[in-house]
């Protein structure tokens, strides 16, 4: 086991590494030069210089790559003297139009993203676990045609087109919940999730459908399969059958679920932006129009570095559980 | 025995498919729904003419600027010369917008999920076909873009795209970099299997040139793999597109677009105001992509592809 996880490990570190490379050499070699929108115009060449020194990037893009990576671990100062700035150790980059580090920003954003992000995953997850299995329960009943029909339309449906609509009725026509703002769970934690019920709503019913369109299906296959005739044939009553199936079921789901999670990280943007919740999609959005390539590189890379810790999470859960795994 | 005697009354596996993907109810909603709304799309400059409007002219009578620019009238101002109402603020014509914004976010689409399923076959074909170190390294790759957080990339890529290439031409170029990935998986399980089979082999045998056994040998058992590809991507990329649009980082907001069309409408959603100028572009935005989602369903159940692996 020791010797999968230091696997595991190294091959997720040498892929956040390359994608960082690529990042690095599309990024800091582009049109777009950070020193020149810093500098404003009219930009004297002399001061373009001097900021360039300030921000690193005279030096090649990949020497600046290396410059990053040595951020990430030991962190890093930008210029010199008076007007140094400082980047403390998981460095990702600096803004140097808000004066603040990267890390630092995606820190004060992180628990909003994350709230809507782990609420909608726990509401999707009971969404699609229970009406999964009853579905196939009641196969070709009432129920199953409303999961059926419903998750045909959920997962057609763009989290923000469901967003907006769930606004205009709960919102504006109905008045029961407030529609934007976030208030941070230690203010108080009745107004924080009072203000997350509808993006938790609108995503959990969107990844909802999906799951239970998936645990229906594999309910269905498990039920039909020969080892739970087995088991029927052994005298189990149906529910018991019923219920190995479903802790069959469970595993495959769990794993969607992990990778799900922290996929969440992209579809978040647009509830934050539905809800007007400023969270780490709007701290990116906002980079992207106000030209700060380092909010902007650092927030892409933050999210592919959760994504492929959110996947190690995955392998390792599921070494344990199957040792197959664990030798492949 | 000539080929003359033993010519019966077959049906191709193709033809069958098509048959089955026609009798199913999915199948024939889907189609109904993709072929009217795309027609409206592709005919947007006759329907915008019918009704004698067109997207871009400013109608200031229409909306009144003493309430927050809310159109007058009733419905956000419907009426016979305005099928649809007008847009609040500028008074444009709904129904022409909406039309011109089902076009173009149909064509990046389409333009799109062509060049990715273009690329994502190539790559998978090869990858089933040569196998080795080509497959390994490749399929390493394809694994690791499957879980990536393309959103998060598409839009921080905006930032370092030339303002001089039109943006339409850079989302369908960027839709489709990262949209190949799928169909690569998807086909090069498929062609694996078929790699294995003896007219693969004799072909092989034979000496038959690389691109012939690809075009000729391959492809030709892939269609059906490609049916399912085409249906799944295209509205997957319909919602990303019109997405990254409605986040302002698609299409410019003075472009007629589904995607920046419902992005605007979040302002007047906020004032409580309007909700024909969400809707109407919502329900258009939703039947592409519920009728292709649909058709997809139907292709796939016919010609029995698993797309487990790819979503």
């Amino acid at each position: 086991m020791a010797w999968f996880l230091v696997r595991r490990l190294a091959a997720s570190v040498l892929v956040l590494l390359a994608i960082s490379f690529c990042v690095f050499l599309l990024f800091y070699s582009g049109p777009s030069d950070p020193a020149r929108v810093l500098c404003g115009k009219p930009c004297q060449p002399e001061r373009l210089s001097q900021i360039k020194q300030f921000m690193g990037t005279d030096k090649s893009s990949i020497v600046q790559w290396f410059d990053f990576v040595k951020g990430l671990f030991v962190g890093r100062t930008y210029g010199t003297g008076a007007e140094a700035a400082r980047c403390a150790a998981p460095c990702f980059g600096f803004s140097f139009d808000q004066r603040q580090s990267v890390t630092s920003l995606i820190w004060s954003r992180l628990p909003i993203t994350a709230s809507i992000a782990i609420g909608g995953a726990v509401v999707s997850l009971i969404v699609g676990m229970t009406l999964g299995p009853l579905a196939a329960r009641f196969r070709g009943g009432v129920l199953d045609g409303l999961v059926r029909g419903g998750s045909l339309l959920l997962v057609a449906m763009p989290a923000y087109l469901l967003g907006l609509l769930a606004i205009l009725v709960f919102g504006f026509q109905l008045n029961m919940v407030p529609v934007s703002g976030y208030v941070p769970l230690t203010e108080s934690p009745v107004d924080w999730a009072w203000h997350l019920v509808l993006p938790w709503c609108v995503l959990g019913l969107i990844n909802g459908a999906a799951y239970a369109r998936y645990a229906r299906n594999q309910m269905l296959d498990e039920l039909g399969s020969d080892y739970l005739l087995a088991e029927r044939a052994t005298g189990a009553s149906a529910r018991r059958v019923r219920r190995t199936a479903r802790r069959s079921v469970w595993v495959p789901v769990t794993t969607l679920f992990g990778i799900d999670l922290a996929l969440m990280l992209g579809g978040t943007i647009f509830t934050e932006k539905v809800f007007s919740m400023h969270g780490i999609g709007d701290l990116l959005l906002g980079g992207v129009s106000s030209h700060d390539l380092g909010i902007v590189v650092g927030t892409a890379l933050f999210g592919a570095a959760l994504i492929i810790v959110g996947n190690l999470i995955v392998d390792v859960v599921q070494g344990f559980i199957d040792p197959r795994v664990r030798r492949g | 025995m000539t080929a003359a005697v033993v010519r019966a009354r077959t049906r191709s596996p193709l033809s069958l498919a098509l048959r089955r993907t026609g009798r199913s109810w999915s199948g024939r909603a889907g189609a109904l729904i993709l072929l009217l709304v795309l027609l409206a799309g592709l005919c947007a400059p006759l329907l915008a003419a019918l009704e004698g409007q067109d997207p871009h002219a400013f109608h200031g009578d229409l909306v009144d600027g003493n309430n927050g620019g809310n159109p007058f009238g009733s419905f956000g101002g419907v009426s016979g010369a305005h099928w649809f109402g007008a847009e609040p603020g500028t008074g444009r014509d709904l129904f022409a917008l909406v039309v011109y914004g089902i076009r173009t976010t149909v064509l990046i689409a389409i333009a799109a999920t062509v060049i990715s399923v273009i690329i994502g076959t190539t790559i998978g074909m090869a990858m089933g076909y040569l196998g080795g170190w080509f497959e390994a390294t490749l399929g390493r790759f394809v694994d690791f873009m499957f879980g990536f957080p393309t959103l998060l990339f598409l839009i921080a890529l905006q930032l370092i795209v030339p303002a001089s290439i039109p943006k339409p031409v850079v989302l369908t170029v960027v839709l489709a970099a990262f949209g190949w990935v799928g169909t690569a998986r998807l086909i090069h399980t498929q062609t694996r299997q078929l790699a294995a089979r003896e007219f693969i082999d004799a072909a092989r045998a034979s000496g038959t040139p690389l691109h012939r056994v690809f075009v000729s040998e391959l492809l030709p058992n892939l269609v059906g793999t490609l049916a399912v590809v085409v249906a799944l991507s295209f509205p997957a990329t319909v919602a990303v597109s019109a997405g990254l649009s409605f986040l302002g980082v698609g299409l410019d907001p003075s472009s007629p677009d589904l995607g920046v069309l419902i992005g605007q409408s979040i302002t007047w959603t906020y004032t409580g105001a309007d909700a024909g100028y969400l809707i109407v572009p919502s329900i258009a935005l939703l039947l592409i992509i519920l009728g292709a989602t649909l058709l997809g369903d139907a292709l796939r159940d016919a010609f029995d592809v698993r797309t487990e692996g790819a979503r």
